[in-house]
């Protein structure tokens, strides 16, 4: 979900990809990154468009995913909860180490 | 087109796997990606491929269960009596062997023509459709081949 927001308009399979290998040293498959795209569209959280098929994609169209009001507003209530569970811990205060 | 290209296109074509997921995977692949990660990333592309229309709909399993039932027993009903009366001619146990070769030929040819009618049935889902009639053909092979062997067994000892 970050990962769409963070891409905006370009969204689709790869930079997504790309994005969460980038960002957490791990790419993941491309079957479950689509099998949570599929669930969060399901969920009203995003919504998808096909874009142009391309040659070097076997001919194949990129779906486009883009975050709804209603996905930001899942967002933003996602880091307010996380930010008070994370307030208040005194072992986890003063840096990574 | 290289040669893991045109694998992988057949694995999307006949297991319907999504467009998308399969553009993607060619083209991050030609991104000098490794053929490992290539085969990984198909290989979870067909497992969502059949798993996801299982977790969108319970009941697909049961309905490829209940057609692949109804169409082994209409076949057996039209075709297992000629079939028996053929196989038991001519008398005798020296053809034995060629007679369960047949037998496995027809087994096959009965199978596979079934899961054709299934696939034109189910063609938006067939690839769960198929590996569902699939299991559970085996398992009752697997359940009467243990029942016949056991019933040898039982036959020696007495």
């Amino acid at each position: 979900m970050l990962a769409v927001i963070r891409l905006g308009e370009g969204a689709y399979g790869v930079p997504v990809y790309r994005e969460i290998e980038e960002q957490t040293g791990r790419g993941p498959a491309f079957g479950t990154v689509y099998a949570t795209l599929d669930r969060l569209e399901r969920k009203g959280l995003v919504r998808s468009d096909l874009g142009d098929p391309t040659p070097e994609r076997g001919g194949r169209a990129k779906r486009y995913f883009r975050a709804t009001a209603k996905g930001l507003r899942a967002v933003r209530q996602a880091r307010h909860v996380l930010t008070k569970l994370w307030r208040g811990l005194p072992e986890l205060e003063g840096g990574i180490a | 087109m290289k040669q893991e290209h045109k694998m992988a296109n057949w694995l999307f074509e006949h297991l319907a796997v999504d467009a998308a997921v399969a553009g993607d995977i060619l083209e991050e692949y030609e991104r000098r990606r490794s053929r490992i990660w290539f085969a990984k990333q198909v290989m979870v592309a067909v497992c969502a491929s059949v798993w996801n229309p299982v977790r969108d709909d319970k009941l697909i399993v049961l309905r490829a269960m209940f057609i692949g039932w109804g169409a082994v027993s209409a076949w057996s009903l039209l075709i297992g009596y000629p079939w028996q009366l053929l196989r038991s001619w001519p008398p005798g146990p020296s053809l034995a062997p060629a007679k369960g070769f047949l037998t496995l030929l027809f087994l096959l040819a009965t199978n596979a023509a079934i899961a054709w009618v299934l696939a034109r049935i189910e063609h938006t889902r067939r690839a769960i459709t198929l590996l569902a009639f699939l299991i559970f053909q085996s398992a009752c092979y697997v359940y009467a081949t243990y029942e016949e062997g056991r019933r040898l067994m039982v036959d020696s000892i007495d």
